[in-house]
């Protein structure tokens, strides 16, 4: 009677280690799925911020000016005196469409100002 | 009788087909003045009213002329490109300046004038190589853009020995903005190039420097008021050094640059007569740490002229991958006798001991005009064929003639206008006149066009303009002759590669950084 009572002990036990093992591979098979998704998801939202920075971007080119400091330019390769050259900067600020990722992104562009040289060019 | 009437016949044709004829040369003759005209200047007039500073600050209209119109050139010497500019009620309008002798001269639509102040004016004993004077920055974005703008300039009045900011929105009564005069003498008269930066608050500061030997000083001047915001005093720059080193006259206009991109300046370059290189990093409380980063001294060589430095990324083939830095490029002009050099130099920002001449790499670039690589060309060009920098310190050149204008940077090319016979004349009418122009590869020292060194003449300034094409050429600012056209700027695809610039690809923008904003708690 003792030993039917602790054969099913045991089993108890066994099932209780089982399912444990089971469930703990499932959950980091989901895991380790989610950690395998989340360098993607953030490629995408990156990408998906420089798209919208870019539909602002082509909203703004009309009127070219606003919201742009002047700066001196960047260090680059093809370099420029600074009188001959000015540089605009412009910040640009978009909240993602996520609800989990509610701070905003911000994207920093420049570009040489040429309005002068056309301008005189012109005149 | 019969050749009579052949004689009447023919001269009534001769009479009916000159008209038109004089008719169609006239048109082409005002064609041309208008061509002429049209992009250029008008013709200056001869009449020149001066102007002294009375004692209760105001410019007063001299009934007759100031003896010291005998040191004046007989025409126009611009040290300023033409500014075009509309006043209020929306006239255009058109305004030259030069600063001869430390005395303002402008050349205007109708008339020209001189300001002058009390003293006698000073005998300069050396040309100046750059424009000694100055236009705030409030005018030229509203120059050559058809926006109302007041001009205002900023210059050295030698004989006071003191800085002026006058107001020339009414040529008939010019108004005195603010003045300050210098704290200390001059020994030799020496007019001096105030630069204009950008400092804190958007704030817009001058960098004056002392060209006395014996008293090395840096003043920041606010430009709006002419308030003096610091002065450094430079005698001792570098008092952990051994010996002590001190500095000689700093004549030498000095450069500023901006190297976080926040519009305000952070690091000055200084040199003195003789060639040593200083470089100042300035806090935003107006504290600095100065360090010695070249010593140029050669024999008799001597630096006078205004300093340029850029901060720029070297190409691959000077620094190597993983360490490609921005550094500070700087082009000095070295005056020995009348032999002029040529100095770049790539400076690091952990520079451990100061460049010398020896560690400049002498540039040949005449053995190299032949094999000028293009784009086109197979990118993987054997490197015999450029001049290899074993280290990134620079090259230096001797010209073939005198520099008659600051060197200029256009995308990565060195543009430096030379005059040929070694003249004197910087001084006047002639100093705006140069007959070859030298275009160099800033960091191969390589030609970029046909010939490193272009024949062609020209009269300066001359001014940046852009094509109907996109293209970029240089214009003489005067009348508008075309003198280069089709500009190139450096490429990465090889060492001395070069390609055409185009406005319409250089002015996309460009992505600087993309970031999640944080909030710092």
């Amino acid at each position: 009677m003792q030993a039917k009572g602790f054969v099913l002990v045991v089993c108890l036990c066994f099932i209780v280690m089982v399912s444990a093992m089971a469930f703990s591979a499932l959950t980091i098979s989901q895991l380790s799925q989610r950690i395998g998704m989340a360098g993607q998801l953030q490629t995408q939202r990156y990408l998906s911020m420089k798209l919208k920075h870019l539909q602002q971007l082509q909203q703004l080119s009309t009127k070219p000016q606003a919201g742009a400091d002047s700066i001196s330019c960047p260090a680059q390769l093809a370099v420029w005196s600074e009188p001959q050259l000015q540089c605009q900067l412009l910040q640009l600020q978009s909240v993602a469409s996520d609800p989990d990722d509610a701070e905003p992104w911000g994207t920093l562009l420049w570009r040489p100002d040429f309005t002068a040289v056309v301008a005189g060019g012109v005149s | 009788m019969k050749s009579l009437f052949l004689l009447i016949k023919f001269s009534l044709s001769v009479l009916v087909l000159g008209v038109p004829l004089q008719l169609m040369a006239a048109k082409t003759a005002t064609g041309n003045a208008t061509a002429a005209t049209g992009s250029g200047v008008p013709a200056v007039t001869t009449t020149e009213r001066y102007y002294q500073l009375q004692p209760d600050l105001t410019y007063r209209p001299l009934s007759q002329p100031f003896a010291t119109n005998q040191s004046f050139c007989p025409k126009p010497r611009p040290d300023t490109v033409p500014l075009r500019y509309h006043d209020s009620s929306g006239k255009p309008l058109w305004l030259q300046l030069s600063n001869e002798s430390g005395q303002l001269r402008w050349f205007g639509d109708t008339d020209s004038g001189v300001l002058v102040s009390n003293a006698p004016p000073a005998a300069l004993p050396e040309p100046a190589v750059a424009s000694p004077l100055l236009l705030t920055a409030a005018v030229p974005a509203g120059v050559n853009t058809g926006v109302a703008a007041s001009p205002e300039v900023i210059w050295h009045d030698l004989a006071a020995n003191q800085y002026q900011r006058a107001d020339l929105t009414d040529l008939q009564a010019p108004r005195l903005r603010w003045r300050w005069s210098v704290p200390l003498a001059q020994q030799i008269p020496w007019l001096q190039t105030p630069v204009l930066q950008r400092w804190q608050n958007q704030q817009e500061v001058l960098l004056i420097n002392s060209a006395t030997a014996a008293t090395p000083r840096l003043w920041l001047l606010q430009a709006d008021s002419g308030k003096m915001l610091a002065e450094f005093d430079l005698q001792h720059y570098a008092s952990g050094q051994q010996p002590v080193a001190t500095l000689g006259a700093l004549k030498a206009a000095p450069a500023a640059l901006d190297l976080d991109g926040d519009g305000a300046f952070d690091r000055v370059y200084q040199i003195d007569e003789q060639g040593q290189l200083l470089r100042l990093d300035v806090s935003p409380d107006l504290s600095y740490q100065s360090a010695l980063v070249a010593d140029l001294s050669g024999k008799n060589a001597v630096y006078v002229s205004p300093l340029l430095a850029v901060r720029a990324i070297l190409p691959g083939n000077l620094a190597t991958v993983a360490s490609r830095q921005a550094v500070d490029v700087l082009v000095l002009l070295a005056k020995s006798q009348s032999q002029y050099q040529l100095l770049v130099l790539f400076l690091a920002d952990d520079i451990s001991s100061p460049l010398l001449v020896s560690d400049l790499q002498q540039a040949g670039f005449a053995a190299q005009t032949q094999t000028q690589i293009q784009v086109q060309a197979a990118p993987a060009a054997s490197p015999s064929q450029f001049m290899q920098l074993k280290r990134s310190a620079g090259w230096l050149l001797p010209l073939s003639g005198q520099p008659v204008w600051q060197p200029q940077l256009i995308a990565g090319v060195l543009y430096l206008p030379l005059q040929s016979a070694a003249q004197n004349s910087l001084l006047c009418a002639d100093a705006r006149q140069a007959d070859s122009l030298l275009a160099l590869h800033l960091y191969q020292a390589t030609a970029v066009y046909s010939e490193a060194e272009l024949d062609i003449n020209m009269q300066l300034p001359l001014r940046l303009t852009a094509a109907a094409d996109g293209s970029l050429q240089l214009q003489q600012s005067k009348d508008g002759v075309l003198i280069l056209e089709g500009l190139h700027g450096v490429s990465e695809s090889c060492a001395g590669c070069t390609e055409k610039l185009n406005v319409a690809q250089l002015s996309q923008w460009r992505q600087l950084a993309i970031y999640r904003q944080e909030e710092v708690y």
